[in-house]
């Protein structure tokens, strides 16, 4: 939108022009005081910005599913958060005297590591866990270490044989008996001082006290646990900030060469890295946090920044090119790019805004902080840059650059210019639809939430998800749990009704495919039928008999009942979390519910990762369609508004389309699931990548006007905003291409599908809008209007 | 051994009497209720003011049924059957390597299947159930429930107390103490048998069915339950005044030499014979004060050996149709559940924590082997390979003639 045309829409903006323009340049001084006062206040309030991953924020909180789960949410507090230390021997298996030795150290190194709740700590050398049976007496039973434990191998295999009674295989020992786990459960506060858990200081204290300490060649250790996930996500988040540094370092490489001038490189990084620093600040004066998610938006900030930063340093170069002084290159500048430059934001800023109608707080916020960093913008690159180019201007060695390129015509544009010609439009456009129809088939492939096995928000590879798969292959219980909770009156959630339409609801679970167990106090009962009939497995059945009934009840452990006994959790554990096994579950126990719920009985959906999970899917998989629907309408009828004409709408969007489609394929194809992260991503590509077209075609109209061909005007466009386009896509590329070696795993996928969205609009722009104007363009027509419309308001004019 | 689960699972404290129209109308209503689903209206949707019963929806259709809790098998001619938690019967005609689901109109637990012919078939369960298949297991029908069991008994303790009441007007001093003391029980196990007609039927489960051929079988459980029809099944009448077990332990298991000898295996170390198809039954005099949980009588004639199980893997023999008995002892201590005895003496008995005990001389000499899984394990079949089919936790398992996984 350089040189903007006589639009009627831009005509109000454009008579207040001098008087800004005055009044910045005038000012300059006063206006510099006033920005360094700002960012001074502002990066103070940005330096005490504070890390916010609440979990309310990242799922759907209106959603009926985490309404239940958060109204339950005290009473399945315990349920889960927990750390499980698994102490692996390489040789031989864990009964031995010197892993037991080892083990015990475990035990009282953990015991006493701050958050953990020491009288549920559970390990084969704590009191809690005991082995029993049934004898003529009735029942006999200890603790699974002997009493008289003196690692002799006589009391190694009396440990063999407690552990074989204890029920504790495929819990706490490992099915093939070579590993064994330490279990912690975790405290909200601390008991005495009151202290929120701090998740990063547990974490850390788990790698060095017990990890890297007791890890050898014959020992290694495995940690597994939503504390643990939650101190990774948080140790990974910090590698961010050299992302940054790499993303800052290689954009300046980039503007080196791009203008060969020390200022053109350094004001355009100080005005965008001043518009992230406001960026932050604000979000701390309004009272939010960053989180994983948001940590996106600076890069984004930054480099939208640089990338207006370009063509104002283009602007400028080209004026001073002419002889105009640095004061009157940059006030021209400012007088032709503060309009376009508007446009492009408020664009970029809307098209993030649509993001508000996904209902889920994270991206809310994330809609938010984009388009207040792209609001800052305005002032840092659209005013002070241009205000502090006056002072410095550009080097000559700059124009000396500019000048030679401009003396040989690049070959490259040359050959782009091509895509005008029919025969190539046509090939072209034969290509997008054959690219386009592969797209829409491959993306049929596009599934809802989140396909990896183990912590979704870290790499396959990670060590955590190693840990996980360790634990995954050794032991009984999936990590993926899918609550029901069943209430009941206060006291009756041990009523033979409750539990019967319970123990049902179970059978009909596990009939679901995906379902790897079911368990609730339904399990506990039954076992305790089984426990007081001696044993006999014949009893496994729930007794009507009330005494019996509620006897067995207080063997229940406290996770698996409240404590007015009004809810009764269902864990459901999963084979996996992906959105076919989570549908199927949900479709199974809806069903359920309608038909039995009853005042007595009622079954709500759901809690546990997978329950949470399966909402959140649910809200994503309406939200696609209808962001979708928003950010392209949105960005269709600023193209309307701005150029008139349905035409060159196709002309901009239909790229767009493509870039999306074919985005929607990758994910398919890299099993990149359509989740929290990657939702936001389309938006954010749509509202960016508009820009392009908006350049281009502006231009390439401009052209047309002066009565250029087709193929000639296109020629002109390029060698005029051709290298600026590019730059600017490869900069937005390079912001947030760093993301892709995070070690989080939803911050890589953000990253590689931006990076992929915003060099395939940057190709499209390039290559699939010559061949879409030449199909759809009339250039006659062009002119003819252009005609109308100067001599219509000079008619006007002339009438006033 | 001590009974000290009786006040928790007995029941016999726990009634309460009722006042007799309440309980009258009560039982109309219940027995109403209870009906309906038996007579095939089943209430799969809860309907305004009548609460579904859980134990009498036809079993879940499930596809993982094979890894269900399964507690017997039984040979039907070339097929197999299985019977275990949640109303579950599958059956497989290719031994064992693959399974299908039967039809049951019932969800509650079973505990034991019987076929004396290709064709027909009994299963038996809690909640006083006991179903019957005339197709060879592929389909199920419900022939006793629960509130006919507790109506029965009803009258039987009736009878009982009216009988002794009778005997109280005639007996002399020194029976009267006795006497009065019996008739207390007897009216206690009526009330609790009012109670379980008010409440949907007894709570109690069958444990063991045998069936001597077509017409003659009993089904034997938890306090004294026992039951007996002479017409395939179409009337079963309690019969447990033939047997002396006055403090009505629980009777576990049923095995036959030849169709006509029965021996009987429960709790506290009661062991039994009848020599008449189970019409008349001797209490035999018993090595142990532990529950015998199995019984095999070995299938080659009347003097055949039988084998009793049980409790922490004690094991006992008997060359002389349990008049005496002798004691096998091996390293295992975990209880044993179930087994099987072939005619030429391959005997193998399976238990809890993945205990396989297995001997090719009639139970003389045992290698013990316990399985990965360590599951607990309430049957097993010998094929005539040799090889093992184990039903328990976890489903079925396909063994080697050890118990090794295969």
């Amino acid at each position: 939108m350089k040189n903007a045309t006589k639009h009627h829409l831009t005509h109000p903006v454009e008579d207040v022009e001098p008087m800004l323009e005055n009044l910045f340049f005038k000012n300059r001084v006063a206006l510099i005081i006033f920005f360094v006062l700002v960012t001074a206040f502002l990066a103070f309030q940005a330096a005490q910005i504070k890390p916010d991953a609440s979990f309310e924020k990242m799922v759907p909180t209106f959603h009926p599913y985490i309404a239940n789960f958060l109204k339950n949410r005290d009473d399945l507090s315990s349920l889960g958060n927990s750390v499980r230390i698994v102490v692996e021997t390489r040789e031989g298996d864990i009964f031995d005297k010197d892993f037991q030795e080892l083990l015990k150290e475990i035990n009282d190194e953990v015991f006493f590591i701050p958050g953990v709740d020491r009288s549920k700590l559970e390990s084969l050398w704590s009191p809690n866990i005991r082995w029993s049976e049934v004898t003529e007496e009735g029942f006999r039973g200890g603790s699974v270490i002997p009493d008289d434990y003196d690692g002799s191998s006589s009391s190694l295999e009396q440990l063999r044989e407690n552990v074989l009674k204890s029920g504790q295989i495929g819990r706490l020992v490992a099915n093939n008996f070579k590993s064994t786990i330490v279990l912690a459960p975790l405290v909200d506060r601390d008991a005495e001082t009151g202290e929120k858990l701090d998740y990063k200081k547990l974490s850390e204290s788990l790698e060095t006290l017990v990890r890297d300490k007791y890890s050898s060649d014959a020992v290694s250790i495995h940690i597994i646990g939503f504390a643990k996930i939650v101190g990774d996500l948080i140790k990974g988040a910090s590698q961010v900030g050299m992302f940054f540094g790499i993303a800052f370092l290689t954009t300046m490489l980039l503007l080196y060469m791009y203008s060969r001038c020390v200022w053109s490189t350094v004001v355009p990084l100080l005005c965008s890295t001043m518009g992230v620093v406001w960026q932050l600040g604000l979000l701390n004066v309004l009272g939010f946090g960053i989180d994983p998610y948001s940590m996106l938006v600076p890069f984004l900030v930054f480099a939208i920044g640089v990338s207006h930063g370009v063509q104002m340093i283009n602007s400028i170069r080209s004026k001073s090119l002419f002889g105009a002084s640095p004061m009157a290159a940059a006030r021209l500048t400012f007088r032709q790019l503060y309009v376009p430059g508007l446009v492009a934001l408020a664009s970029d800023g809307i098209g993030f805004l649509t993001l508000i109608v996904i209902k889920i707080p994270v991206i809310q916020e994330l809609a938010l902080t984009a388009s207040l960093g792209v609001a800052v913008l305005i002032l840092t690159n659209l005013v002070l840059l241009p205000v502090l180019m006056s002072y410095t201007g550009v080097s000559k060695g700059s124009m000396r650059f500019m000048l030679a390129r401009k003396d040989r015509p690049s070959p490259v544009w040359q050959w782009f210019s091509g895509f005008t010609e029919m025969r190539r439009a046509r090939i072209t456009l034969m290509v997008a639809l054959a690219l386009f129809g592969f797209g829409l088939y491959f993306g049929q492939g596009l599934k809802i939430g989140d396909l990896d096995p183990g912590a979704p928000e870290l790499r396959a590879d990670s060590r955590y998800n190693l840990d996980n798969a360790f634990l995954t292959a050794n032991y009984s219980n999936s990590t993926d749990v899918f609550v029901v909770m069943v209430e009941t009156p206060p006291q009756q959630c041990g009523d033979y009704e409750v539990v019967a339409a319970i123990d049902r609801f179970q059978g009909e679970m596990e009939t679901v495919e995906g379902v790897q167990s079911v368990v609730s106090l339904v399990n506990v009962a039954k076992l305790y039928n089984t426990a007081m009939n001696e044993g006999s497995l014949k009893w496994a059945s729930l007794s009507r008999n009330k005494l019996v009934l509620n006897s067995s009840l207080s063997a229940v452990p406290n996770i698996l009942i409240n404590t007015d006994c009004s809810m009764v959790p269902v864990l459901v554990f999963l084979e996996d979390h992906k959105a076919d096994t989570l549908t199927r579950v949900i479709g199974e126990a809806e069903s359920f519910a309608a038909s039995y719920n009853s005042p007595a009985a009622m079954f709500l959906l759901a809690a546990g990762n997978s329950g949470v999970e399966a909402a959140t899917n649910i809200v994503i998989g309406t939200a696609q369609y209808q962001m979708l629907a928003w950010v392209y309408g949105v960005v269709s009828l600023l193209c309307l508004l701005t150029f008139r004409s349905l035409r060159a709408v196709l002309c901009v969007i239909l790229p767009l389309a493509l870039t999306s489609v074919l985005a929607q394929a990758l994910m398919a194809f890299m099993g990149i699931g359509v989740k929290v992260a990657t939702l936001p991503v389309i938006a954010l590509g749509v509202g960016i990548g508009v820009d392009y077209g908006i350049y281009i075609y502006t231009k390439l109209v401009d052209y047309i006007k002066k009565d250029l061909s087709l193929t000639e005007a296109y020629f002109k466009t390029l060698q005029t905003t051709g290298v600026a386009v590019a730059f600017t896509g490869l900069t937005l590329a390079i912001g947030v291409g760093t993301w892709m070696f995070s070690p989080i795993k939803f911050q890589a996928d953000m990253g590689l599908m931006l990076t992929f969205m915003f060099l395939w609009n940057m190709l499209g722009a390039l290559v699939l809008l010559p061949a879409l104007s030449r199909m759809l363009l009339q250039p006659e027509k062009i002119r003819q209007k252009a005609r109308d419309e100067f001599a219509a308001p000079a008619t006007e004019e002339a009438e006033s | 051994m001590g009974r000290f689960y009786l006040d928790l699972a007995g029941g016999e404290f726990t009634g309460e009497p009722m006042q007799g129209i309440n309980t009258a109308i009560k039982r109309m209503a219940l027995g109403l209720v209870t009906a309906l689903p038996l007579m095939g209206i089943g209430l799969c949707q809860a309907e305004e003011g009548v609460k579904p019963d859980f134990r009498y929806l036809p079993a879940v259709m499930s596809p993982r049924v094979e890894r269900a809790l399964l507690l017997d098998l039984a040979r039907a001619d070339g097929r197999m059957v299985a019977v275990g938690e949640r109303g579950f019967i599958i059956y497989s005609d290719d031994d064992g390597q693959s399974w299908s689901q039967a039809q049951v109109p019932v969800s509650v637990t079973l505990t034991a299947v019987s076929f004396p012919t290709p064709k027909m078939g009994w299963a038996v369960g809690h909640e006083g159930t006991i179903l019957h298949s005339a197709d060879g297991g592929s389909s199920w029908s419900v022939q006793l429930s629960g509130q006919e069991v507790a109506s029965q008994e009803v009258s039987l303790a009736e009878g009982l107390i009216e009988q002794m009441q009778q005997q109280l007007e005639t007996a002399d001093e020194l029976d009267l103490e006795d006497l009065q003391y019996a008739l207390d029980d007897a009216q206690y196990a009526l009330e609790d048998a009012q109670e379980a007609v008010a409440s949907g039927g007894t709570p109690n489960p069958f444990l063991d069915v045998w069936f001597a051929d077509e017409k003659t079988g009993i089904a034997v459980g938890a306090y004294g339950l026992f039951f007996r029809t002479k017409d395939s099944g179409e009337h079963w009448t309690i019969a447990s005044a033939a047997l002396d077990n006055p403090d009505k332990y629980h009777y576990y298991s049923l095995s036959s030499p030849n169709g006509r000898i029965v021996y009987m295996s429960g709790e506290a170390g009661m062991l039994f014979r009848s020599e008449d198809e189970g019409a008349t039954w001797v209490r035999l005099e018993s090595p142990y004060e532990g529950s015998f949980f199995g019984i095999l009588a070995q299938p080659n004639g009347a003097n055949g050996r039988v084998v009793t199980f049980g409790l922490r893997g004690n094991i006992f023999v008997s060359n002389d149709r349990g008049d005496s008995w002798e004691e096998r002892t091996t390293e295992n201590e975990n209880t044993l559940m179930g087994g099987s005895l072939t005619a030429d003496g391959r005997l193998v008995i399976v238990g809890r924590s993945g205990t396989v005990l297995s001997s090719d001389d009639g139970g003389e000499n045992f290698s013990v082997l316990y399985r990965d899984d360590r599951g607990s394990y309430g049957a097993v079949i010998t094929g005539s390979d040799g090889n093992l089919i184990v039903v328990g936790e976890g489903g079925i398992h396909h063994a080697g003639p050890d118990g090794s996984s295969r």
